[in-house]
């Protein structure tokens, strides 16, 4: 398969070629995003569809070094957006809805007003580097790749109460760590 | 901000957590730890010599505690042996097995090769360096001081040794903290009661996600109070030989790498691990009572001295699951152990159901220590009056003490009076039955 630099460079002299490579590459990483959260595969498969496009607008000016978080991310964010509409067209929703409750329970105080989001994903780093690594996996197939417990559970060989009370664990443990740094009061 | 502010600035964390946290969609296979019962089990040996002190430098709490060395001295050879468990002898210093642990990824370097020259029969001087009771590779562990902890491997894990001989911990965090990171690696607990545990009838029950709060606040109470040692917890043998009446219940506190503390509630409110020991206030030990209770059952043992926590529906229901499944019964007397050998007699359909109603009316009845019985009785062992065994299916036996006392084989000391018709009339079948 074609090395990332390559297919990066393929957008940037906009070539058609570029959706190709980045579907044969990472069209798989995308759907699984996408159908974690949305749980659908019509929608999926729209989904999916508006990351290309939505790479082929950001690509240039962007150069990114690690085409498959890039392009995961995007896929996650128009999942997210489109999962919310479906909420609240009461369409379903998945584990967005779920996963949005869990983290409630972290934030000493939630309001609505907008978070700073570049600190708090700061924070998230930190809050993830002290997690040991099973942990860290559990958080982030949990509230990244929005799966169920059970599925985590099967997909790293460990019981389901074991992901639950792990989660709740670091659950607890972001919520000190936003108090102590006074996000969310 | 709320919890979706979380969600989409999870977009930003390091790429690398990201993809490693990639889901691939197979089923791992399941692990299951291996539940190491080992006598010593992080426990250690209380003996007697000095050892290498730990290089730390721990808050001074009060006056601390040093753990005892043990008994072998290479320089001060003993007339003493050791019991057999395993061990060896690195840098001047016993190492003693506590557990394994399917955990391979443990193993650090590699320091010596320890001799398999100790057994049952070697004498003090045979003691001396890199001898041990099994031979092989010693190596470091991963993420733990060398001069505490060490192991050997075997295929899919490594064997832990420890040694703790002359180690001065003040607070909890020196030990809990310091040594085995408890709050931040703790996996899973499983509990069971003692009394289970001793009998050989193991039902642990993993703490689920509803107690976190309590583990939580536990774990904060052994980082932040002063340790004593295990020797000087209160004790009192008021019913049998054994001080481990006043054990109530067992905690196995498993890290993320597999490694486990063995934490046991004694009467009063300690808590123990091997050779160190926390006092915990009223109301934590209080609700530690009620959710061990709630999640594992009766510990069986109150320090008021009354068994007023099992009931019948403890153990014979929740124990020997009975009455379901009981298949058939049958009798044999006392005369047919100490006289002439009779196989059990078939109770058959009325004995089964006289069984039913007898462990009915028990119920609710509070078991008490086999003493009542014969203090009650008059006698001086229980073997002074008669007594039936009724058997039952799944190798279960019903003790029927002549005076309407009830026990089940295994479940020593514990006792029910039963003023019941059940009881008289099972008790005229077994006559019958055995002609005796």
């Amino acid at each position: 398969m074609m090395e990332d630099s390559k297919i990066v460079e393929l957008y940037w002299l906009r070539s058609e070629k570029a959706i190709a490579e980045s579907e044969q590459k990472y069209g798989k990483y995308c759907h699984s995003i996408a159908n974690g959260i949305l749980r659908s595969r019509e929608d999926s498969e729209e989904c999916v569809n508006d990351t290309w496009l939505a790479a082929w607008n950001a690509m240039p000016p962007h150069r990114p070094s690690r085409l498959a978080t890039f392009l995961g991310k995007i896929t996650r964010r128009i999942a997210l957006h489109r999962a919310e509409k479906n909420n609240a067209g009461k369409r379903g929703g998945g584990e967005v809805p779920l996963a949005i409750g869990e983290l409630e329970e972290c934030i000493p105080a939630p309001r609505e007003d907008v978070a700073d989001e570049a600190a708090l994903a700061t924070l998230l780093d930190r809050f993830l580097e002290g997690l040991p690594e099973m942990t860290r996996t559990m958080f982030l197939q949990r509230y990244w790749y929005l799966r169920t417990c059970r599925e985590i559970a099967r997909e790293l060989g460990v019981g389901e109460s074991r992901v639950k009370v792990r989660l709740h664990r670091a659950r607890a443990q972001l919520r000190e760590m936003l108090e102590k740094e006074g996000i969310g009061l | 901000m709320m919890g979706r502010d979380i969600l989409f600035a999870l977009e930003h964390v390091r790429e690398d957590y990201i993809l490693r946290a990639a889901p691939t969609g197979k089923n791992a296979r399941r692990v299951y730890m291996r539940w190491a019962v080992v006598a010593a089990c992080l426990c250690l040996c209380v003996g007697t010599l000095l050892g290498v002190m730990l290089h730390h430098e721990p808050a001074p709490v009060g006056e601390g505690i040093t753990i005892p060395q043990s008994e072998v001295n290479l320089k001060k050879p003993t007339d003493g042996m050791y019991d057999m468990q395993a061990l060896f002898i690195y840098n001047g210093r016993v190492y003693r097995h506590v557990q394994n642990v399917d955990n391979p990824s443990l193993r650090g370097r590699y320091l010596a090769t320890v001799t398999g020259l100790i057994d049952e029969w070697t004498k003090a001087d045979g003691y001396v360096e890199l001898a041990g009771v099994t031979p092989g590779e010693i190596y470091t562990v991963k993420g733990y001081d060398p001069d505490f902890m060490l192991c050997q491997t075997y295929s899919g894990g490594v064997s832990i040794y420890t040694c703790t001989e002359g180690l001065t911990v003040y607070t909890g965090k020196d030990w809990f903290g310091d040594i085995y990171r408890l709050r931040r690696e703790l996996d899973t607990v499983v509990c069971e009661s003692a009394v289970c545990r001793n009998l050989g009838y193991r039902k642990p029950v993993e703490m689920g996600e509803e107690h976190q709060g309590l583990l939580r606040r536990l774990v904060d109470v052994l980082y932040d109070n002063p340790l004593m040692h295990t020797a000087d917890v209160p004790r009192e043998k008021k019913y049998s030989d054994s001080f481990n009446e006043n054990r109530l219940y067992v905690m196995e506190m498993t890290l993320e790498n597999g490694i486990t503390l063995t934490m046991q509630l004694w009467c009063g409110g300690y808590l123990t691990n091997g050779a160190v020991a926390i006092k915990l206030d009223e109301e934590l030990y209080e609700e530690l009572l009620t959710v061990l209770g709630e999640t594992c059952g009766a510990p069986w043992y109150l320090e008021s001295g009354d068994i007023l926590a099992c009931t019948g529906k403890d153990i014979f229901a929740d124990f020997y699951d009975l009455p379901g499944n009981i298949r058939e019964a049958g009798v044999q007397s006392k005369m047919s152990w100490y006289g002439e050998y009779r196989a059990p007699a078939p109770l058959g359909e009325e004995g089964i159901e006289l069984i039913y109603r007898l462990i009915d009316e028990l119920r609710d009845t509070p078991a008490v220590h086999q003493n009542v019985m014969l203090a009650h009785q008059g006698w001086e062992r229980e073997d002074d009056g008669m007594w039936y065994w009724v058997h039952l299916s799944d190798e279960r036996i019903m003790i029927l003490h002549e005076g309407g006392w009830v026990e089940m084989a295994g479940s020593y000391p514990l006792t029910f009076q039963a003023k019941s018709e059940a009881f008289d009339a099972l008790w005229v079948l077994c006559e019958r039955m055995t002609d005796e």
